[in-house]
Order: structure tokens, then C-alpha cells, then sequence
């Protein structure tokens, strides 16, 4: 080897090991190595930097926060309400962190520790004025205590619900079997407020409701309305049960009410996919990398329907509902009916953090059979501006109406009128 | 021999390879400090893992910075879109942490926000042409937190379409500004029917009212975010103006105030901006008796506003500044002051604010000033200002004003019936 050789390579090695040492740390804390601030490290150019660390950032402003700000600070709590406003910033309202309280209490629900066995026996949906009773099961408490559906509740125990998330309500709601909750009912029919102590029971939850439309303008004919209010475990044996006594009624028509349906397993909407389509691809997943993960319907579990299908939705319906009401339009099963859906299409990983908070990150997207992404989009003002599914007939429900309503609910209407129109 | 040689050459590229090794490594921890930033781990230092006084590890002994970066982190691995500029993630953190503390002097400000914020004070507007605050109420359910208007600058659109200092912003555009709990206005018709005030009908249309109102809604911020800047068409505003509703269309625009003029042998002093306390100087001259108007005067610069007070009473104590280390307020003094002291009125309203409140109210205190008008804001707080990398900035309340005697001139509470005895106005016992 000449000594130029030898002297190449020395300073080839020179230079390998120089920027290896310079991303040692960043290689460490596991971050790609800032390549592009050697020249700047090595004085050849001065960076313009007007872009900010976030860390860096918010360390700055707790220090000044520290020393300067003239109240108490609560450093924890800074810190948590710091990294929801990161999360903010990525405008996807799904990614949040929960701290370590609410993260316990969040755990134990699912798990049913928390909120004990004992409900009311009622369905709830999201009321201005706090939660409006949408559904009232028989022989439960609520029930027992003569309350109705559209009845609005808007105390718990005294304590004002408005303005807070429905599963809250719920929570509050909820308790052991046998302890009583008092609630405080605005009844719109009657302009009267009351309270109504109720002992909490054991409360079976139904997911898939099943009647033949009863309204008059169904006329003679046969039409199955089959309600699907959620996505969960057993879903799939109940929409079986439920659809096969609509068939033995003899059926020309089926109507799945997907409305105010936010979602569940998505595993329970493929399942209940595959009723309708035969091994085709129900949804895919795709990540930040591009990696795609598809899912299929179950193969020999389909059949064929006779009768036409119509799927109803809103705004409400979301996630899995969405999954299930993408498929069966994709593949030219059902029509869909009503207003666009929520447009949900974010899988979420929940990771916990070293203290027991938990951070839930959308690590996700999912699209439909036809390659749509039906994220939605909200406008400056926080309002609903595209995505979700958009029904092939748009029909938007009545002011003041119930969904549901054999009469009033103009939603079904519309929905039946295309059924009898397509088998005529 | 041969052999030996290549041990030197082996040696060699060892030296080499540690040398480079370790000028890349200092290269990149200088790097870092020419970047006008700690390092990392020092910054994980700067605020230590917190132990609370029950034995209580917080945030599993890890610093906050340290436990904010693993976060980050996790984000940038997992977050389904990718991460290329951390900054409006910095932006959302620095807005969230300084909205938390409920103060109505701390707040973030984008790059656009901050060099509008900054020019205020030298006289220059855009958007509605008044100095905003969020002022909170009361706790949880109760929680209020009316965007209120603490001073008006003269000439500008809110001043031409009659809105005046104190007023509560209602409605933008004809979406309510969401800034409390509808339920107790439902509650209160609740009673009223109960009691046969109103009937039925009555109560069933409070309820669509207030059921459509929190329907048709804007948060606080994006409120802020419009009426900031320039619009194209008017827009509509209703106002709470002692309760009651004032509805009034205004353009938002850009514009400029004088901060300091004369106007006859009145001295109108609008805000405290910079160079204001040279002009002050010479419109002063060698009068005998000077009037000064401060009315819709939101502050500025508080150096600025001291020296001009060094122009008008001795040096000395003037007043008071209670911080988070002070138990009792801690004196407020120039070291240089007037020589005479001048027969000195003072002209405030319930637009004259922060600087200013101390101002007059040092006055008052040093100077035997008279003060005319009235109540001021009650709003008299010290911010300090801090610019970040990337040209924007916040503002943090580093302290709040009282007078001489010890009474603060600040109060949470904004609608004047509901202010609490300990926050007397600065005027409030002079006013003739």
C-alpha cells in the first residue's frame, strides 16, 4: 500500500468515526442522528432556525413557570395538560393521554370493577341539556319508575350532567346492585322537572332489536327492521337469532338501523360482514410506514338474499358500523339511507406509561373494500366539513323525532318507500 | 521489521478512529449549545423528579422534560401520520400549560399573535381594536369564562361601533361563544315557571333557546382567533353589557393609535409603548399643572411606564407587587424621581388597566394626584414577555399591583356588582 492509500483510508476512517461520535447520542435516545447540523457543528454554515424543539419548549416555559408565574403550579399536573395539548396539535381527537387516576378508573370499567353490576336498565344518548333516554328496557328500574324515552336527565344525584361526555354520565349512573341513584328527569312532554330515586339491578344489554314495520305506509308488505345498537362480542349470535324470526315472518325487505351505532369490535364487524359477503376484503389498516394489513370476510357463511337491503345511518354511527355499512355498499348489497356517518377510521395503541398513565395513540387508518379513507374532516369551527359514508339517499330526520318512531320517523319511511319501490 | 510497521499503521488508525470519534461527539454537544440549548439531559435536570410530601414518587421518578420527551417520542414512532416539524406540537403544549392556570395574564401567542401583540402597544391593531382577556369564574360545573373587552383603542372598529371596556363577548357571527354551563340559565326558567313567573309555553321556548344556542356554538379561542384579524365583510357581535345583551356589526380591520398625544392641555396617554416616557417628557415642559388622560390605557411596557411615573412624582416607594415569593406585596420604588411635584389630575375609566392602574394609582399616592372617572379594571397585573425561537411568544403574570396602602388592584371577578370588597379600584375612594 502506497502512503496515499494508507492516508485515504486514514482519513476515510477519520471521518466514519467522527460521525459516528457526533450521533452517538441521538442514536442513544433513539432518535435519528441530526446529520444535517455537521456542517453547522463543523462552523461551515450558520443554521437559521426557525422551527422548535417541543421538549425543549415546554421545559423553558415550566422553568419560567416556576420562578416566575405569580400562582401555584402544579408541575404533574402541568406536565399531563402539556402533553394533551402536543396531542392536540395532531388534530386527531382520539390520540390523548389519560393521567394515572383516570387511566385506573378507565381500567377498572372495562373491566366492570368500577362501575359495579347495577344500572338503571336504560339507553342513554348525548342531550345538550345532559342525556336524553333514548330506550328503556322492560322490567328494569327505570321502567319500573315510569320513565320514557325522550325524557331528559340532567342531574345525577344532584350534581348538574350538562356538558359532560355521555360515558361519564353513564359512569355516574352506574353503581353496585341494590344502592339507589337519584336522578333529576326534565319531561319535555310535560315541561316538568322531577327527581326519581331508582335501586340499581343487574341489567341485561340487548344489541339487536328486531321488528316488522308497523307505520301505514308500508302497506301490506313485509318489512324487517333489525336495529344493531353497538358491535360487541355477541353480536353476531344475536343478529342470527333476530334476523332468522324476521325471515320465518316471511320478510320482502330488510332494513339494518345502523343509526346513532357508535362502533365496537371491528372483529364483530367482519363476522357480521360475512353473513352478506363471501371471503372478499372487508377492511385494510394502514400505518405511518405504509404497511397495510387486510382483512377479510369468513368464507361459507354467506347466503345470498332474496330480498333488497337497506342500511340506515347518521351521524352517530361510526368505527365498526361504518366498517359493516362500507362493505355491504362496496360490494352493491345494501342501499344506504339517511345522513353521512361520523367518519371514524382511526385504529388506536394504548401504551402504558412508566407512572400508570396511559397514552392512546392513532397508529392507524383504516379504509373501505373501494380504497376509501372516510376519515372526517372538521372545519375551523370545529364542525363536521367531509368524510364518513355519504348514503345514497340522503334523508335527514325531523326535527323533534325519535328514530324508531313507527310514524314520525321520517328516516324509515324514506327507507321502506325504496324497498317496496325495488320489489315492485 | 516488516511486522512492526504494520503495528505503527494499526496504531495509527486507532488514534484516528478515537479522535474522530471524540471531535464528533464535542462537535455535537456544541452543536447543541450554539443552538442556545442545553442539552438534553441537562434539561431533564432543570426541573428534578418530584417527591411530594406523602412519599409520593410523581410521574415515576422521571423529571417532567424527561417524561414529556418520552412521549414525544412515542409519538413520532407510533403516530399514524408522520412527524416532521415538532413545532405546532410545542405550540399545542405552551398553549394548554398556560391556559390551565386560569389567568387571565397567561397566554401563548402564535408568531402572527405575538408580533401583533408586541405592536399594540406601540399603537399598532388588527381585528377588533381592543385589548381581550379570558376572565374565570367560579369552579367545575359553574366554571365561566367570559372573553371580556378591557379597553377599546380609540378610533378603532370596536370604539366606532360602540363597545366599551367590560363588555362580555356574547355571540361572533351568531355563534355563542361557549363560556359557561347553559344549566343554570335552564334552572333559573325552571323556577320561574314553578314559582308562575312565566308560563309554560314560555319556559318550553327558554328551552329551544338555550338548547339551539349550545348547539350553534364556537370555542373561546377560535372567538380570539377571528377577532384578531382583518375581515372582508362586518361581522355581527353581541355584547353582555350589564346583563343585557348589545347587538352591534363592526369591520374588523388594521389601524393605528397615537400612544401619546396633547389634545388642548389634556395629555392623552393611550398605552405605554415605547418612547412614550421622552414624549411625556416634553409635552410636560415646565407646566405647572398637568391633566392626564389615561382612559382605555391597557398597560405596555412596564419600564416605560415607570420612568414616565419618575417624571411626575419623587423617587422612592410608589407601590406594591405581590409575586409568588412575597407573602405580603414587596415595594415597588424608583431610584430617581421629580424634583417639584406638579398639581396633577388624573382622568382613568373602567378601560384604564394593568400599568396603568398602578400608574394612576401612584399618583394618587405620591403626587397628591385628583383622579376623575371612576372605577378602573381591576385587571392590574404584571406580565412578562418571552419570545421563543420561532417568533412567537407568551406572556406569564409574574405579579400583581396594589397601591401604596396594600390593596391589591386586581380582581377574578369582571362584571363590576359581583367585585369583592379587598379589590378596591384604584379610583374608587378619590373619585370626586
Amino acid at each position: 500500500m502506497s502512503i496515499f492509500t494508507k492516508l485515504i483510508i486514514g482519513i476515510g476512517l477519520f471521518v466514519v468515526t467522527f460521525v459516528g461520535g457526533y450521533s452517538l447520542r441521538d442514536i442513544a435516545a433513539g432518535k435519528p442522528p441530526e446529520l444535517k447540523s455537521i456542517p453547522f457543528a463543523l462552523g461551515l454554515r450558520a443554521e437559521q432556525k426557525s422551527t422548535l424543539d417541543a421538549t425543549r419548549t415546554f421545559a423553558q416555559v415550566l422553568a419560567n413557570l416556576e420562578l416566575k408565574f405569580v400562582g401555584e403550579i402544579d408541575r404533574q399536573e402541568l406536565t399531563y395538560t402539556a402533553i394533551q395539548g402536543m396531542m392536540d396539535a395532531l388534530k386527531d381527537p382520539y390520540t390523548a393521554i389519560m393521567a394515572p387516576e383516570e387511566a385506573k378508573i378507565f381500567d377498572e370499567r372495562s373491566r366492570g370493577k368500577f362501575v359495579g353490576s347495577g344500572g338503571i336498565g336504560a339507553e342513554l344518548s348525548p342531550d345538550p341539556m345532559g342525556a336524553r333516554i333514548r330506550r328503556v328496557f322492560k322490567n328494569g328500574p327505570a321502567a319500573l319508575s315510569a320513565l320514557r324515552p325522550d325524557d331528559v336527565i340532567v342531574a345525577v344525584n344532584g350534581k348538574q350532567i350538562m356538558g359532560s361526555e355521555i360515558e361519564n354520565v353513564v359512569d355516574q349512573i352506574r353503581g353496585e346492585e341494590g344502592t339507589t341513584v337519584r336522578l333529576t328527569i326534565y319531561r319535555d312532554s310535560t315541561k316538568q322537572t322531577f327527581d326519581k330515586v331508582m335501586e340499581r339491578r343487574k341489567v341485561q344489554i340487548q344489541d339487536v332489536y328486531s321488528e316488522l314495520l308497523s307505520g301505514d305506509y308500508v302497506g301490506g308488505t313485509k318489512i324487517g327492521r333489525l336495529e344493531v345498537r353497538s358491535f360487541s362480542e355477541t353480536i353476531v349470535d344475536q343478529f342470527d337469532e333476530e334476523l332468522a324470526f324476521l325471515e320465518k315472518a316471511g320478510i320482502a325487505g330488510l332494513i339494518i338501523d345502523l343509526r346513532g351505532n357508535p362502533g365496537g369490535l371491528m372483529g364483530a364487524a367482519i363476522d357480521m360482514a360475512s353473513r352478506f359477503v363471501d371471503g372478499r376484503l372487508i377492511v385494510s389498516m394502514r400505518r405511518k410506514s405504509g404497511h397495510a394489513e387486510r382483512f377479510y370476510a369468513r368464507s361459507g357463511l354467506s347466503q345470498r338474499k332474496a330480498y333488497p337491503i337497506v342500511i340506515l345511518v347518521d351521524e352517530s354511527t361510526a368505527s365498526a358500523a361504518e366498517i359493516f355499512a362500507g362493505a355491504l355498499r362496496d360490494y352493491r348489497i345494501a342501499t344506504i339511507v339517511g345522513e353521512h356517518t361520523y367518519g371514524k377510521a382511526a385504529v388506536q395503541n394504548v401504551v402504558t406509561l412508566i407512572d400508570g398513565a396511559q397514552a392512546k395513540i392513532t397508529i392507524a387508518r383504516y379504509y373501505l373494500p373501494n380504497g376509501d379513507l372516510i376519515q372526517r374532516i372538521e372545519d375551523e369551527n370545529g364542525e363536521y366539513a367531509l368524510g364518513g359514508i355519504k348514503p345514497a339517499v340522503d334523508v335527514t330526520l325531523d326535527r323533534g323525532v325519535t328514530p324508531g318512531d313507527p310514524v314520525k320517523d321520517n328516516q324509515l319511511r324514506r327507507a321502506a318507500e325504496i324497498i317496496l319501490d325495488k320489489i315492485q | 521489521m516488516k511486522s512492526h510497521g504494520k503495528w505503527i499503521w494499526v496504531g495509527a488508525a486507532l488514534a484516528v478512529v478515537a479522535t474522530g470519534a471524540t471531535w464528533g461527539y464535542v462537535a455535537r454537544s456544541k452543536y447543541d449549545h450554539r443552538k442556545g440549548f442545553p442539552l438534553l439531559n441537562e434539561i431533564y435536570a432543570t426541573n428534578p423528579a418530584e417527591v411530594r410530601d406523602d412519599g409520593r414518587v410523581l410521574m415515576g421518578g422521571r423529571s417532567p422534560a424527561e417524561y414529556f420527551d418520552h412521549v414525544l417520542l412515542l409519538l413520532k414512532e407510533q403516530f399514524v401520520d408522520p412527524i416532521r416539524d415538532e413545532t405546532p406540537l410545542a405550540h399545542g403544549a405552551v398553549t394548554s400549560m398556560l391556559q390551565s392556570l386560569r389567568d387571565p395574564g397567561s397566554r401563548f401567542y402564535t408568531a402572527e399573535g405575538w408580533k401583533r401583540h408586541l405592536a399594540e402597544m406601540e399603537g399598532e391593531y388588527e381585528g377588533l381594536g381592543a385589548s381581550m382577556v379570558i376572565l374565570w369564574k367560579g369552579e367545575d360545573a359553574d366554571t365561566q369564562l367570559p372573553l371580556t373587552i378591557v379597553s377599546v383603542f380609540e378610533g378603532g372598529p370596536a370604539d366606532k361601533a360602540g363597545i366599551k371596556a367590560g363588555d362580555v363577548i356574547e355571540e361572533v357571527d351568531g355563534r355563542w361563544v361557549a363560556s359557561r354551563s347553559l344549566f343554570r340559565e335552564l334552572a333559573v326558567a325552571g323556577e320561574k315557571r314553578r314559582n308562575g313567573e312565566i308560563t309554560e309555553e314560555e319556559y318550553q321556548k327558554e328551552f329551544e333557546r338555550l338548547r339551539d344556542k349550545s348547539l350553534n356554538a364556537i370555542s373561546i379561542n377560535r372567538a380570539i382567533e377571528i377577532l384578531e384579524k382583518p375581515s372582508d365583510e362586518p361581522i355581527k357581535l353581541t355584547v353582555m353589557r350589564n346583563g343585557k345583551p348589545v347587538k352591534t356589526d363592526v369591520r374588523l380591520d388594521s389601524g393605528q393609535f397615537e400612544p401619546i398625544s396633547k389634545e388642548g392641555e389634556v395629555i392623552r396617554i393611550r398605552s405605554f409603548g415605547h418612547g412614550v416616557d421622552v414624549k411625556l417628557a416634553d409635552l410636560i415642559g415646565s407646566s405647572e399643572s398637568v391633566t392626564i388622560d389615561i382612559r382605555n390605557n391597557f398597560g405596555g411596557s412596564f419600564e416605560v411606564m415607570e420612568r414616565c411615573l419618575a417624571l411626575l412624582i419623587p423617587k422612592g416607594e410608589y407601590a406594591k407587587l405581590l409575586t409568588k415569593r412575597s407573602k405580603e406585596p414587596a415595594p415597588l420604588s424608583l431610584s430617581t424621581g421629580a424634583e417639584k411635584i406638579r398639581q396633577i389630575t388624573v382622568v382613568v375609566d373602567k378601560g384604564t388597566a394593568r400599568e396603568a392602574e398602578v400608574f394612576a394609582a401612584a399618583l394618587r399616592d405620591r403626587a397628591k394626584a385628583k383622579v376623575l372617572g371612576g372605577e378602573t379594571a381591576a385587571l392590574g397585573i404584571l406580565c412578562d414577555r418571552f419570545t421563543l425561537a420561532d417568533s412567537s411568544g407568551y406572556t406569564i403574570t409574574r405579579g400583581r399591583f396594589a397601591d401604596l396602602s396594600g390593596t391589591l388592584l386586581y380582581s377574578m371577578q369582571s362584571d363590576s356588582a359581583a367585585k369583592s370588597e379587598d379589590a378596591k379600584k384604584v379610583a374608587g375612594g378619590a373619585s370626586q
